[in-house]
């Protein structure tokens, strides 16, 4: 609480009029004045173990990074529309036999709701989450456990992840992570004094992830929860969490990952299947090597969009899980490249706006976003040129896929509103 | 912050370095097997040329077929295809069975049917689709195959040829044209995914070329013909093979070939080689031919030039003599010929001496290959004037030590009938390539060996042989036939008389008959060869009728008609045809008479009767 209620008047005045705080800055824009607050701001920051630099405060220009978040935010989900009718319209005519346009018109749709949700949370205090932090939590884990309670939840290849009427199919697994991204901010923002105790900052964080990752390894899902708990050793990290401690739990994690993915035999295939694809190349190494034909056919210029050859039934999931090599192959190296770049990009904005944020709790915000984000990036890119295991994340903003496309526009608005918010620069 | 930010940047950059590597550096491996697993590419037949007869009768042609073939590793219920297909097939079940069950993990291939009709086709189709059989019938289908067929069957196969399974020819013309006759399959490339056809994918068509058509000289009738009449003299004289050729000497073309051989039950068959132009033998008087020209040609002889001829003669440690023996007197040349006499043929020989003799043989086509071109064609055996040793000067003008094929022997007489102008054999007419251009063929060789006076000449001496002497059986009533006989001993291969000729009364012969007609204005010339005939052994008894059949058919297939006129309306009957009494002979040669009691004259004195081989002992191995 200390480091969140330095401007009680600025966040009573959002709270009150329901619009978007306006940052002081831009109110009161003094870029030649000095700062009187700023040694007791840092002062206030003192206590915290955050890996920031604390001699001398991040300002940003929270605007103008915030439309740049946007524009990146925007180009990739533009780009995934396209590539996401690329890509499904082969199996929509031949596995859904429907009209081409099938998968890609129910992408469109959640890409609407996602545009809708993308500029609500970015017009909405973010502040008002550490009020909802746990309550959400306490919501996800309601959701994860009716996915598991055969007749509610959507039981898709022996899979139990979704819940929903219709068209309308949510993944709980998505959600989670949004809420422990903001129940990690708000628990260590209002323990920030306290980073040298990791029972009381590490410990209840890992519960957490241990017993998320539990219900999600129910469904069953491994993916999710190693990036719940990447997530959460990259804020605890940010945080100032003691690093003895996270190496102790990162070992344990990571124990635990191999245990349960040699526990299950399917599993166990797909890592022997990363491992060595070709031995197996028509069952288990069959996405590994069709995704890597993709990419490779791409070249530097690519076949051209919509001349993916690897989508004809080739690659599955080439629309959702897939969709990076269909973008290798669609339009090369020159449009990959540009893929990877904009996320390290969007790296990098999130980093600034974590290292801006006016509050802890923004900060942290901030941070555990951004590293969901390029987590699960890098993961999906990852799997995709073969160089990680298959996990079944998709990619954000890109890959098919409602739930995934609206939390990760959701969580992009929140990154934008910290952004909006930052110190005056 | 500044950690994790570095470690963003630094795994964009590992990941932007693999991708480089993957799509731009080494991309072979995965873009290659992505090429493989969509490429589909189809086999556009290339089918294979005709061979045709020279007014377009088919003797080979290549027509589309199916076959039905499985991979077993996809039929999941072996039985129960089998069940459903053995009707349909008309093939057993357990026959189906054995192929449609995998003998091994990777038996991928099994051949239910190597062709069916297109009633079969439609049915199967409607199999393969079909609700209930659709699934049974999983991983058997149907394959374009080509199918050669022969619809004449034997007739002229040792010319035709036949091809093997991968349809390369194995010998005759199918293996001769090889190049010329066999497609080239093209192929279509397309993209495919499992999806089915990839929309905009490349796909790209070498189109297949189509062999060209082989048409032949040979007419499928006259061939038809000879072979028959081979078939019926073979058996009739017991002889172990026979062949003949027939040709239009005006232009060297070959309108038939053919060979018998016996069979172990006694029946004479067509066998697949082509002994007119693969077998050798010594023809004996046959080649007296030469000689005989030469001395014309040489000498300005005429067939009444009057040349001494001892009783015998001796070359080297040889005696040579004739049957039957004679008193040293004057012999016209035309009687030397008629009357086949070795030693007026040496004596001859001795004033041309071996180098001329030897430049004469080789320029009516001995001892080299006739143009032909055929598989395995032998150019026989004749040793240049310079190797010629011992008795060869009397042996090799009168048909011995020489060694010769029957398509020689017909080209060398076919030089006489054309006036003298050696053309080189021709069994091709014409190279029809599948957009009807025709590819020209080698040109035809040609010489002039000996004058028109000679060849004039010398074809008044072979009328001879036929009307009064040892070729009188190869009379055709209605035309003048002119030609020689030859009946040659042959060596002996095995036995204790290996390497010889035998001895009196243990001997095998090899009778020839070559000729051409009419002789005013020869259109046809016929060679026949009988090979070791039990029943007659001389060319006259053996090989002269089988001549006389063949052109009695021919003459009336090519339509020559004979030379009558008001006056003469059987025209010339000469000689003493094959198969007629003399009484049917004397009404031919006057007709609407009483033939008195008493025949006007002796009969022609029979051939056989004056070449006894047993008298022969001492001298040459040919009697003819």
């Amino acid at each position: 609480m200390t480091t969140t209620t330095r401007r009680p008047a600025s966040r009573s005045t959002s709270s009150r009029s329901g619009r978007t705080p306006k940052p002081p800055s831009r109110q009161t824009p003094k870029p030649t004045a000095p700062r009187p607050r700023s040694a007791q701001e840092a002062a206030s920051r003192a206590p915290s173990r955050a890996r920031v630099n604390e001699s001398r405060p991040a300002t940003i220009n929270g605007e103008r990074i915030s439309a740049l978040l946007g524009f990146v935010v925007l180009a990739l989900s533009l780009f995934g529309l396209v590539m996401v009718l690329s890509a499904s319209s082969v199996t929509s005519v031949h596995e859904f036999d429907a009209s081409p346009f099938y998968q890609f018109k129910r992408q469109a749709m959640w890409a609407v709701l996602g545009a809708v949700t993308y500029v609500v949370a970015s017009r909405v205090d973010y502040r008002r989450l550490q009020q909802v932090a746990r309550p959400l939590l306490a919501g996800t884990i309601v959701l994860l456990v009716a996915v598991l309670i055969p007749g509610v939840g959507k039981n898709i290849n022996g899979s139990s992840r979704w819940l929903g009427v219709g068209p309308v199919v949510i993944q709980p697994s998505e959600i989670a992570k949004l809420a422990l991204v903001v129940f990690i901010a708000d628990l260590l923002a209002k323990r920030a004094k306290k980073m040298d105790r990791p029972d009381l900052t590490v410990r209840p964080v890992m519960t957490v992830i241990i017993g998320l990752s539990g219900l999600m390894l129910l469904q069953p899902k491994l993916g999710t929860p190693l990036i719940l708990a990447a997530i959460a050793l990259l804020m605890l990290y940010v945080a100032g969490g003691k690093i003895s401690s996270l190496v102790a739990w990162s070992f344990a994690g990571v124990t635990a990952a191999t245990f349960f993915a040699y526990s299950e035999p399917y599993r166990r295939a797909r890592l022997l299947a990363f491992m060595d694809p070709w031995a197996d190349p028509l069952g288990t190494g069959l996405q590994t090597i069709q995704s890597q034909v993709g990419i490779a056919s791409g070249g530097w210029l690519g076949v051209g969009l919509g001349a993916s050859r690897t989508k004809w039934g080739f690659l599955p999931y080439a629309h959702s899980d897939f969709i990076f090599a269909v973008v290798a192959e669609e339009v090369g190296f020159i449009g990959a490249g540009a893929l990877i770049m904009a996320f390290v990009l969007l790296g990098y904005l999130g980093i600034r706006i974590a290292l801006g944020a006016q509050d802890r709790f923004g900060m942290l915000l901030a941070a555990g976003i951004t590293g969901w984000l390029l987590i699960q990036a890098f993961l999906n890119i990852g799997m995709a040129m073969g160089l990680l295991p298959i996990t079944g994340e998709p990619l954000p903003f890109v890959s098919a896929g409602g739930s995934s496309l609206v939390m990760t526009l959701l969580a992009a608005g929140i990154l934008t509103n910290v952004a909006r918010q930052a110190r005056v620069s | 912050m500044f950690v994790v930010l570095v470690g963003f940047v630094l795994i964009g950059a590992s990941f932007v370095a693999v991708l480089v590597d993957l799509q731009t550096v080494r991309p072979e491996r995965y873009r290659d097997l992505g090429e493989d697993q969509r490429t589909r590419t189809v086999s556009l037949a290339g089918y294979r040329g005709s061979v045709l007869d020279r007014d377009g009768f088919v003797l080979a042609s290549s027509t589309p077929g199916q076959e039905v073939v499985a991979d077993p590793q996809l039929v999941e219920d072996p039985a129960r295809a089998a069940a459903i297909l053995a009707p349909v097939l008309s093939v057993e079940p357990d026959v189906l069975l054995a192929e449609l069950t995998p003998s091994s993990p990777s038996d991928r291939y099994g051949r239910l049917a190597a062709s069916i009709d297109e009633q079969t086709v439609a049915t199967l189709v409607g199999l393969f689709e079909g609700e209930n059989t659709a699934e049974d019938l999983k991983g058997i289908t149907m394959r374009p195959v080509e199918e050669r067929t022969y619809p004449a069957d034997v007739l002229a196969r040792p010319i035709v040829g036949r091809v093997d399974p991968e349809e390369n020819g194995t010998f005759g013309v199918e293996w001769q044209f090889q190049e010329l006759l066999q497609g080239h399959a093209g192929r279509e490339q397309s993209e495919r995914g499992i999806f089915g056809s990839i929309t905009n994918g490349q796909s790209t068509i070498e189109p297949p070329t189509q062999g060209h058509d082989v048409i032949l000289t040979i007419d499928h009738r006259i061939q038809y013909v000879v072979e028959q009449a081979l078939i019926q003299h073979c058996e009739e004289m017991e002889a172990t093979s026979a062949n003949s050729v027939v040709t239009d000497p005006r232009t060297g073309e070959i309108l038939a070939m053919a060979t018998v051989v016996r069979t172990e039950s006694g029946t004479c068959v067509v066998p697949i080689y082509n002994a007119p132009l693969v077998d050798t033998f010594e023809p004996g008087s046959v080649l007296k031919l030469v000689t005989l020209a030469a001395a014309v040609e040489e000498f300005g002889y005429t067939g009444a030039t009057l040349v001494p001829v001892p009783p015998s003669i001796v070359i080297e440690d040889k005696l040579f003599e004739d049957h039957p023996p004679h008193a040293a007197a004057d012999f016209p040349v035309s009687q030397i010929m008629s009357d086949s006499l070795n030693v007026g043929t040496i004596k001859l020989a001795q004033q041309l001496g071996p180098n001329r003799l030897y430049s004469y043989l080789r320029s009516f086509g001995f001892g080299q290959e006739t143009g032909v071109g055929f598989k395995d064609e032998a150019s026989g055996w004749l040793r240049s004037a310079d190797q010629w040793f011992g008795s060869d000067q009397g042996s090799i003008p009168i048909g011995q030590g020489i060694t010769v094929n029957s398509m020689q022997l017909i080209a060398a007489y076919n030089a006489i009938a054309n006036g003298g102008i050696y053309l080189e054999p021709k069994l091709v007419r014409a190279l029809i390539s599948s957009d009807g251009t025709e590819k020209p063929i080698a040109p035809q060789q040609s010489s002039r060996v000996v004058s028109a006076r000679t060849a004039d000449e010398v074809t008044a001496m072979l009328t001879q042989v036929v009307e009064a002497g040892t070729g009188s059986a190869a009379a055709v009533p209605g035309y003048t036939v002119a030609g020689k006989t030859g009946t040659a001993w042959k060596v002996f291969e095995d036995g204790p008389y290996a390497g010889t000729y035998g001895v009196p009364g243990d001997r095998h012969y090899i009778v020839t008959f070559a000729g051409f007609l009419p002789a005013e204005n020869p259109e046809l010339s016929i060679v026949v060869v009988v090979d070791d005939p039990q029943v007659e052994t001389t060319a006259g008894k053996v090989a002269a009728p089988v001549f006389a059949d063949i052109a009695h058919y021919v003459l009336r297939i090519i339509g020559i008609p004979p030379a009558t006129n008001d006056a003469d309306p059987q025209g010339p009957v000469r000689g003493t045809p094959a198969g007629m009494t003399e009484e049917q002979i004397w009404q031919l040669q006057h007709p609407g008479q009483t033939r008195p009691v008493v025949p006007p004259e002796e009969p022609v004195p029979d051939d056989a009767a004056r070449t006894d081989p047993v008298e022969s002992a001492t001298g040459t191995g040919d009697t003819g």
